[in-house]
């Protein structure tokens, strides 16, 4: 007996060191946690369409995958290599290959930057503040770099100290460091909570009352920025240990307290901002986390599964109450990893659905079918670069870190496209804007034969007719022409008898490529 | 580098963009930067007398037998829209003559020493400016400030006269505006710096750059605390570092190139300097760099020449290579033949007598710098190595020459020499069509004072200091002569910048020097790190990287002067005329090859031209490209 315990002992030991269980064993845990979600989260999505009567679309082709993962976790759409490559792989792995790849990229920590800078920051930023735009975007991005847990970020935020380039004091000089204003824009921010209405008055729809806003309002009442600044130093914020905020018209000095209703405690060190912070990261602190999975959601899919998606009150249900909790309590047991939650939405079937619909268009709320997003400005932008062939310009600033933020071309052309609505699933952008990307001087110079990097790569002796046009419809639309679509344009190509009409014909067909509603959706 | 230039211009239609009030209200040197070559007498009398009896290099005219006041005896060079100076026409003959000395003149060789480990190297460069030498540019420069502020003509420029003209009220010649009595008398306290009364020629440069320019026509500037330390500062070997141990591992060195595109933010497969620094240490470094030098920290350079300071050069040098010892041949083991030619008694000691001998010794390194509209053109001639002495040709591993800037890879360091002329790269007349062009909004080629209030000179000057003629309009012409005038004395200046904060282990993984890591040097940098590990026991310790040092020469004088050299060098590939067209539009990093992730044709295809399977398609390969008939 003791023998056949010590076979065994000794066969459970083997396994252990040639499966290299013991190393693995977190990996290998979050793995399976991981499939568990991802299969939870199509079971229930299934299940409500299934109730509503909707047949789910059918999965995404490669390239319609591929590209929509691009954008949604990079920004921008991929090159013409990656797409024949993905395509060519017969790999059975490969979504999900990519998807670790993308996640991994030093692109998807600029673009989540990009996307969190435009959550924190009004738009209507003074030129002064607009310099010190680089510190929030460099903060950001080192941030989701280093996938730093989302707690430990938003504490680190709210504690912030250093501004201009060199840190997102930004976020609080750019609302003139106002406790009223930070207070409703932290907490429609990291906590989903539009308490400003609770501002002037008790909340109409909502449990908040005024002395609640501005018991969260007092945690901002004690910031000022120093009087003296060391160069470089500019626009940095400090904590005092004096400063109340008081109910309006009144002179009622209204003390710190927490969302939930617990108050600070006077024995407590540190100043409020850190108090804030400590709480924010907190289990007694039930909001965070689902403000967050409500916006990763939203950021994959369109809109949130509750909406508008900085509004979690309590007469304002998720369309999925059961998906909600169970992927916020998911979210908390991975540790607050958003790149895990991004990777696990990205796993599903329902991400991976088609946008296209044979019948009537299912309610978006029923994610039945993949929802199609308008292309941000930045998306825009970065994707035409990348279809042109253009590289973004070297900007001779040291404190732009990235070259394509400090773009002056670029930034023009998203002040000009920027859409004010807050819905990704709207176009909403206006006769000025369709012109521009008709006609402006991007695209004009960028189809143009003398001056396209694109079409001068196309005059490459390299390639047949036929492989051009593959050429322009993999950088543009990220797939190859539909045969009907090749016929078409093979004719007016064809058609073209000499070497620069032929140039002028490919020209023709990228601008009208480039200026298809299919080239400016996320689909 | 077009847009390096256009930052450069806007800190000219700014002035002030950039320098904190400190700089303004202040005669101490710029923060964080120590100038040396600015006169080292004490006593500002005797300063202003020694100056007038050295006046301009250029030889004074026959009549000026008798001497005149200083501001009369340079010749005064006029210059075009380009703010050059016109070739003489007919009635020139006095402008003429004094062209024709400053052309004549011999360029005055300047000298100074860079202290690297194995011993120092002396550097000795001739600067010229529209092929004239710089100094004579700037002595013209001098004398036209001078003429300008002798509103009597009585032949003496006073302080009185200069805060009272309106040549100079609105900073037409670059010198901060003057508003007011209470600033004439701020003014007047901060550059009439010997209470005389006079603007001196030694007042001119400071005043007319807002405290940017030195007092002498040579000047270097350093902007870093830890010479010879920046590679223990690298925040490259901190990104790779990722246990944080102070040592590259073999695993940390292996995952080197996918660790370094974490820092790719553009994702164009290029790095620069300052992909690499975080927030905290940008903060910090900018700290540092405003911070006065501590007297005890050892330099990377030192002034020779004429200005050197020889007590503070015999000590740096036995600071830096004869701590508690003699100075021997074994602390020169780099330039054996500079030790020989110093040790005159040849008792294989350098005594501190034979280091003045510093003054006379063959350089390491003869440089010509050539700054003016010229000077890119043919390519490559803005900064020309003349003279290598043997004792580097016998240590260089390699020297790469990109024109306007060249590299020298040692055992232990590397040196970086580059030139920077905002002013080589666009006109007078194309700054201004540029302004015109984005802000004349009605397109009828002058600006009315709402236009010209949102340009960028608008921000910068006020209306009527540009509408002289005062028809309420502001035209080309009007425009061209009032930045000609404000830009004369940038024109004629030059600095030199010596960083040794540069990240040294960057500076090692770019084997072109081009100032950045492209596809190919991200892919190799684990090769390189591995080579850099001399004892070969598989871990990169601070030691082992060799430190960077960078010499920057540039016209103009900005601030950010070494941020410009330095971090912006815009390197990359110019195309090349022996290549397809088809390779360089897929050069879209312009890096000078293509990569499979730039290539557009199938994958088979990229395949099979790449002959060396390096997953990049080089010059060589694309010439061996056989195309198809009829394609």
């Amino acid at each position: 007996m003791v023998t056949c315990r010590l076979i065994l002992l000794s066969h459970l030991l083997c396994w252990l060191i040639t499966t290299n269980v013991w190393s693995e064993s977190p990996d290998l845990t979050l793995a399976l946690r991981r499939t568990a979600m991802v299969k939870r989260i199509d079971e229930l999505i299934s299940r409500r369409a299934s109730e509503e009567g909707c047949e789910p679309a059918p999965i995404a082709s490669d390239a319609e995958f591929l590209r929509r993962v691009h954008l949604d976790l990079t920004g921008v759409i991929p090159r013409v290599a990656e797409v024949r490559r993905f395509l060519a792989d017969d790999d059975s792995n490969k979504r999900s290959d990519k998807i670790d790849f993308l996640l991994g990229s030093s692109r998807h920590a600029t673009h989540l930057a990009n996307t969190w800078r435009n959550i924190m920051l009004p738009s209507n930023l003074s030129p002064e503040q607009l310099q010190s735009v680089a510190g929030v975007q460099n903060w950001l991005r080192e941030q989701f770099i280093d996938n730093m847990r989302y707690d430990r970020m938003v504490g680190d935020l709210l504690v912030v100290t250093g501004g201009g380039d060199s840190g997102p004091a930004l976020f609080y000089t750019a609302m003139d460091l106002d406790p009223e204003k930070l207070a409703a824009s932290t907490a429609r921010i990291f906590l989903g909570l539009q308490m400003d209405c609770a501002k002037c008055h008790d909340h109409p729809f909502d449990h908040w009352t005024q002395s609640d806003f501005w018991g969260y309002a007092a945690f901002f009442a004690q910031l000022k920025q120093p009087d003296a600044m060391p160069p470089g130093q500019g626009g940095r914020v400090i904590d005092l240990n004096a400063g109340e905020v008081m109910l309006p018209t009144t002179e009622d000095v209204v003390l710190p307290k927490f969302p939930n209703g617990s108050s600070l405690s006077a024995l407590e060190n540190g100043s409020r901002r850190e108090q804030l912070a400590i709480w924010m990261a907190s289990r007694d602190n039930p909001f965070l986390s689902r403000a967050v999975v409500n916006r990763v959601w939203a950021h994959l899919f369109g809109i949130g599964l509750v909406n508008p998606v900085d509004d979690l009150r309590r007469d304002n249900p998720p369309s999925h109450p059961e998906l909600f909790n169970e992927l916020t309590s998911y979210f908390v047991e991975v540790g607050f990893d958003l790149r895990e939650l991004l990777r696990t939405l990205c796993h599903t079937k329902t991400y991976q659905r088609s946008s296209q619909v044979r019948d009537s268009v299912p309610p978006p709320t029923l994610f039945a079918v993949m929802a199609i997003k308008p292309f941000t400005a930045e998306q825009l932008y970065d994707s035409l670069n990348r279809s042109l062939l253009q590289p973004a310009k070297l900007v001779a600033n040291s404190l732009a870190v990235d070259a394509a933020f400090g773009d002056q071309e670029r930034i023009a052309f998203l002040a000009k496209m920027r859409s004010s609505s807050r819905d990704r699933t709207q176009y909403d952008l206006g006769v000025p804007q369709a012109l521009t990307l008709m006609n402006g001087a991007k695209v004009r110079d960028a189809t143009d034969v003398k001056t396209s990097k694109l079409l001068t790569a196309l005059d490459a002796s390299l390639f047949q007719d036929s492989e051009r046009l593959n050429v322009l419809f993999l950088a543009t639309l990220s797939r190859m022409p539909s045969a009907e679509e090749a016929l078409v344009f093979n004719q007016h190509i064809a058609d073209s008898i000499t070497g620069e009409g032929k140039q002028a014909a490919l020209a023709d067909a990228l601008w009208a490529l480039l200026n298809s509603a299919e080239y400016v959706l996320n689909h | 580098m077009k847009s390096t230039a256009a930052v450069a211009f806007l800190m000219i239609l700014l002035p002030g963009c950039g320098t904190d009030v400190s700089e303004k209200s202040s005669r101490i040197p710029r923060a964080g930067t120590d100038e040396v070559g600015a006169s080292s007498v004490a006593d500002p009398a005797l300063e202003s007398e020694l100056q007038d009896a050295l006046p301009a290099s250029l030889p004074q005219r026959s009549e000026d037998k008798v001497r005149k006041p200083e501001q009369a005896t340079a010749p005064q060079i006029a210059k075009d829209n380009r703010g050059r100076r016109p070739s003489a026409g007919p009635g020139d003959s006095e402008f003429q003559a004094g062209l024709d000395t400053a052309r004549d003149a011999e360029p005055t060789r300047e000298r100074f020493a860079v202290f690297v480990e194995g011993g120092p190297l002396i550097v000795e460069i001739m600067f010229t400016i529209d092929e004239n030498p710089y100094n004579t540019v700037r002595e013209s420069m001098i004398a036209e400030v001078l003429q300008a502020a002798d509103t009597n003509s009585d032949g003496v420029a006073t302080w009185d006269e200069v805060l009272r003209s309106p040549k100079f009220e609105y900073g037409q010649y670059g010198n901060i505006v003057i508003a007011g009595a209470s600033q004439s008398q701020e003014l007047r306290q901060q550059y009439d710096t010997n209470s005389n009364g006079r603007l001196d020629r030694s007042e001119v440069p400071r005043f007319v750059t807002q405290d940017r320019g030195s007092t002498s026509a040579f000047s270097l500037t350093r902007s870093s605390l830890n010479a010879g330390l920046n590679n223990s500062t690298s925040a490259l070997r901190d990104l790779l570092d990722t246990d944080q141990n102070g040592k590259l591992t073999l695993p940390e060195i292996a995952a080197a190139p996918q660790r370094l595109l974490t820092r790719d933010h553009d994702d164009d497969a290029m790095l620069v300097v300052e992909d690499f620094r975080t927030a905290r240490q940008r903060a910090v470094g900018q700290t540092l760099d405003a911070s006065p030098r501590r007297s005890y920290a050892p330099q990377s350079w030192i002034v020779l020449g004429p200005q050197a300071d020889w007590d503070e050069v015999i000590y740096m040098i036995r600071e830096i290579y004869g701590v508690e010892s003699e100075l021997l041949r074994e602390h020169f083991r780099l330039v054996p033949d500079l030790f020989s030619e110093l040790d005159v008694n040849g008792d294989e000691l350098v005594d501190d007598e034979e280091i003045e001998n510093l003054n006379k010794v063959t350089p390491a390194f003869q440089l010509s710098v050539r700054f003016g509209e010229n000077s890119m053109e043919p390519a490559g001639t803005a900064l020309h190595l003349s003279y290598l002495c043997d004792d580097l040709k016998r240590a260089n591993k390699s020297l790469i020459d990109l024109g306007n800037r060249f590299s020298l890879q040692l055992d232990r360091a590397v040196l970086t020499f580059a030139v920077l002329d905002p002013f080589a790269q666009e006109t007078i007349e194309q700054q201004v069509e540029a302004q015109l062009s984005t802000f004349d909004s009605n397109a009828n080629g002058w600006f009315d004072e709402e236009e010209f209030a949102e340009s960028f000179l608008g921000q910068a000057v006020p209306f009527v200091a540009m509408d002289v003629n005062r028809n309420e309009k502001i035209d080309k012409s009007e425009m061209i002569s009032f930045l000609a005038t404000q830009q004369l004395p940038m024109r004629a200046q030059i600095s030199t910048h010596i960083s040794d904060t540069e990240d040294a282990l960057f500076g090692s993984l770019d084997a072109d020097k081009n100032g950045r890591l492209d596809s190919r040097e991200i892919a190799m940098s684990s090769v390189m790190l591995t080579t850099l590990d001399n004892n070969r026991d598989g871990q990169l310790t601070t030691a082992e990287i060799p430190s960077w040092i960078s010499v920057g020469f540039l016209r103009g004088n900005s601030p950010t002067g070494e941020v410009l050299i330095f971090n912006s060098f815009d390197a990359t590939s110019s195309p090349r005329l022996d290549l397809p067209i088809w390779f360089t539009g897929m050069d879209v990093n312009r890096d000078g090859s293509v990569s499979f992730q730039e290539f557009l044709g199938p994958e088979t295809q990229f395949k099979s031209f790449d002959q060396d399977a390096d997953g990049f398609l080089g010059s060589s390969e694309v010439q061996l490209i056989a195309v198809p008939e009829g394609h």
